[in-house]
């Protein structure tokens, strides 16, 4: 059979046809003024439990509003900072981001956030009236900049059966000193290096460093106030007299190394919170007994709240501020953050009023298997002051900066002294120049 | 006079006005690819460049513009962290240029002979190459990993470490892990290369030289890597460029840490503009490193054609 050849010219020919009518398909496919709504969400869930729940009301959602469609894209925390970013570039921010509290501060200096309440009412502000306070960080100019999905309360996810062993009740563990001593018994009766610490990069050391912070009169990492330098030079001391029950590996690891250091038995005490139960039980559930593990709130400082604390922070929804459709949005946020969906969102606590064990494991991904741990949290925070976070912007490159600086009192190149003087150089000028 | 104007056109031979318009189709026929190109490569290029002179701060105006000429390079300059950096860089393009291509013309002249089953080991050792990169070094993380890495078990099983070592972490174990596991994930391109190079020789070179009385060592200095020069100048050349750029390895890695210890410019340029939200600056760090990559290639392709 012969083939059939084609000149040049013909090839142009066809090509062109073929481009005009495929540009006037297009044209002619793409949406209408009148047409349905999408309405998008790029977020960074990863557990289990997270994906489960977009997934689930997502479909609640479609199947509800199908004038609105709710198209999702979960990319992971690495990633969610450029695509929000790249997308906000290209002028077609999504109608919701997805972050925690260390974000807000960020997020709101850039112009990129709308504050909820602004579109839902006082009402819906008062749904988390517990978790609202005047120098919280998803708090700014009075004004709740995030649509709360989860609140984490924060203390030390510990091994109590370790602790058993070596006769220290875990709720004696009240001061930094006391800390320190209980992880040297641990240590030597265990033989090996039982604090872990992710110290791998500079976000994740800066955020399970920041209770040290909270826990001795600071605000947090950029706190540079003159008043206040001993409790930031004792913070490095301790840090740095903790260093020894610290592993090595632990300065290779990121999150996600860390909570696998204490599921995998290598690590007994880290610095998670209650998200930790929803985040490690599906792969190790015998781990998860309370006659194994307990969360502790945090040992303060000598110059912090003179008794064991909490601190805690949410994970949520940002409402973009360029994006389109704000009123469907709006009603978006309302539906997400209705008492039911809330309740099913299974990792840490729901940041709502009133919310009691019985009706969360009715509701949760875990149901009873969670009951023990959820009563442990409602414990700590009816017992311990709960500080909020303090966000602060420039976030990650202060957090560099102090990474950097505590590698080196961890070496022996720096007393904490000396870094501090040397950061008090660096943090607060960069923390000015971005505006905080 | 007007009437013995001719149109020029028409003064040409049939064949050089065929010629003309078949050029000129030909051009036409690229503007689709230069298209691409322009939009995927210049632009972007352009765009880096004229950002490197602007302060783009996301923090103090979402995508404000201000003019500052040369100061992010002077900046950087200035950092004084800028040495390690660089220092970084160097250690990760010459160990990894080193290293894969040490492992890749070992294979090559190893799998080049006529052995049993040489298409098998051929093909098991391409395999990592087929691996997503983020993949494989996320393998490696796990089989690294100085608490429960499945490597330390082994080497400490086997009795060859007395305790576990944190390859990741350690000042002494850190590059040489980074790089085994760059050379594990990049030889299988060189290998390729260079077998099909090694293959290429004619055999009769290795039997007139064995006749005059060559051994094993003058026959590999003396035909077989002065045959492959071709080959290995230009995979050095693209070896250094890609390492250059490479990324991804060291982020699922070290994230460039402990501290700053294993941070290279790519991954500097990165955190610069995408956690810190400099994009002025992040373009400039991203300019410099583009320079050296222009500047090697510019000088190793003036020295390997001199040298030819």
């Amino acid at each position: 059979m012969m083939g059939r050849s084609i000149s040049r010219r013909q090839f142009l020919r066809t090509s062109a046809a073929l481009g005009a009518g495929g540009t006037t398909a297009w044209v002619r496919g793409a949406p209408s003024a009148g047409a349905a709504v999408k309405l998008t969400a790029v977020s960074a869930m990863v557990a289990e439990a997270e994906v489960a729940w977009e997934k689930e009301v997502q479909q609640k959602w479609n199947r509800a509003n199908p004038d609105a469609s709710w198209e999702r894209e979960n990319i992971g925390w690495e990633g969610i900072f450029e695509k929000v970013l790249a997308y906000e570039k290209a002028g077609s921010p999504p109608n919701l981001g997805y972050g925690w509290t260390g974000f807000t501060a960020d997020w709101h200096q850039m112009g990129i956030i709308d504050a909820p309440e602004d579109h839902l009412g006082k009402p819906w502000k008062e749904r988390f009236a517990d978790y609202l306070t005047a120098s919280g960080g998803d708090v700014i100019n009075g004004k709740l900049w995030v649509v709360p999905i989860q609140a984490a309360a924060y203390g030390l996810v510990s091994r109590r059966d370790w602790l058993r062993e070596v006769g220290v009740d875990p709720y004696s563990i009240q001061t930094w000193d006391q800390l320190v001593e209980a992880m040297a018994k641990v240590a030597r009766a265990k033989r090996n290096k039982p604090f872990g610490l992710p110290l791998g990069n500079a976000w994740n050391a800066g955020e399970k460093t920041e209770w040290f912070f909270r826990g001795n009169g600071l605000q947090n990492q950029a706190d540079f106030d003159p008043a206040k330098r001993a409790n930031y030079v004792a913070v490095l001391e301790t840090l740095k007299r903790l260093r020894p029950f610290i592993p090595d590996d632990a300065l290779a690891q990121d999150y996600t190394g860390h909570r696998q250091a204490f599921a995998t038995g290598v690590a007994g005490f880290i610095s998670i919170g209650d998200y930790y139960f929803g985040e490690i039980y599906p792969t190790a559930k015998k781990l998860m007994t309370r006659e194994q593990v307990v969360i502790i709130p945090y040992p303060s400082g000598s110059r912090g709240p003179g008794k064991p604390f909490s601190n805690f922070d949410m994970n949520c929804y940002y409402m973009m501020a360029h994006a389109k459709d704000k009123e469907k949005t709006a009603k978006l946020i309302d539906f997400l953050t209705s008492r039911e969906n809330l309740l099913r969102w299974s990792l840490a606590h729901p940041p709502l009023k009133q919310w009691t064990v019985d009706e969360a494991v009715k509701h949760r991904l875990y149901g009873e298997a969670e009951r023990w741990w959820l009563e442990d949290v409602q414990a700590i925070a009816s017992k311990v002051p709960m500080l909020p976070s303090i966000g602060f912007v420039a976030k990650n490159e202060v957090q560099q900066v102090y990474y950097e600086h505590l590698l080196r009192v961890f070496d022996g190149k720096m007393t904490a002294a000396a870094a501090y003087d040397a950061m008090k150089e660096k943090i607060p000028a960069l923390v000015k120049a971005a505006g905080g | 006079m007007a009437d013995h104007v001719v149109s020029p056109s028409l003064t040409l031979p049939r064949r050089t006005r065929t010629r003309r318009r078949e050029a000129v189709q030909g051009y036409l026929c690229l503007v689709p690819v230069l298209l691409v190109l322009g939009f995927v490569v210049a632009w972007p290029l352009y765009e880096a460049v004229r950002m490197s002179l602007y302060d783009i701060y996301l923090l103090t105006g979402f995508l404000k513009e201000t003019f500052i000429g040369l100061q992010n390079y002077v900046r950087f300059a200035q950092d004084p962290n800028a040495p390690t950096y660089l220092l970084n860089t160097l250690i990760y393009v010459v160990g990894g240029t080193a290293s894969q291509f040490l492992v890749a013309l070992t294979l090559a002249l190893v799998l080049g002979r006529r052995i049993a089953f040489a298409a098998f080991w051929r093909g098991l050792a391409i395999i990592p190459w087929a691996m997503p990169i983020t993949v494989t070094a996320m393998v490696w993380k796990w089989i690294l990993n100085g608490q429960w890495g499945i490597l330390n078990y082994v080497l400490v099983k086997v009795g060859i470490l007395g305790e576990y070592v944190s390859w990741l972490s350690s000042p002494v174990w850190l590059w040489p892990s980074i790089l085994m596991v760059n050379a594990w994930a990049g030889f299988p391109f060189m290998f390729i290369n260079l077998l099909s190079g090694v293959q290429g020789i004619p055999r009769e070179l290795y039997d007139a030289a064995r006749i005059d009385g060559a051994g094993g060592a003058a026959l590999f200095w003396r035909i077989t890597l002065p045959l492959l020069r071709p080959v290995i100048a230009t995979l050095l050349l693209l070896s250094v460029i890609i390492h250059l750029r490479e990324f991804a390895t060291l982020w699922v890695l070290t994230s460039g840490g402990p501290g700053i210890r294993s941070t290279t410019l790519s991954p500097l340029v990165y955190v610069t503009s995408f956690r810190y939200f400099r994009l002025g600056y992040g373009a400039a760090i991203g300019v410099i490193l583009m320079g050296a990559s222009l500047v090697f290639t510019v000088l190793y392709l003036r020295r390997v054609r001199f040298e030819a």
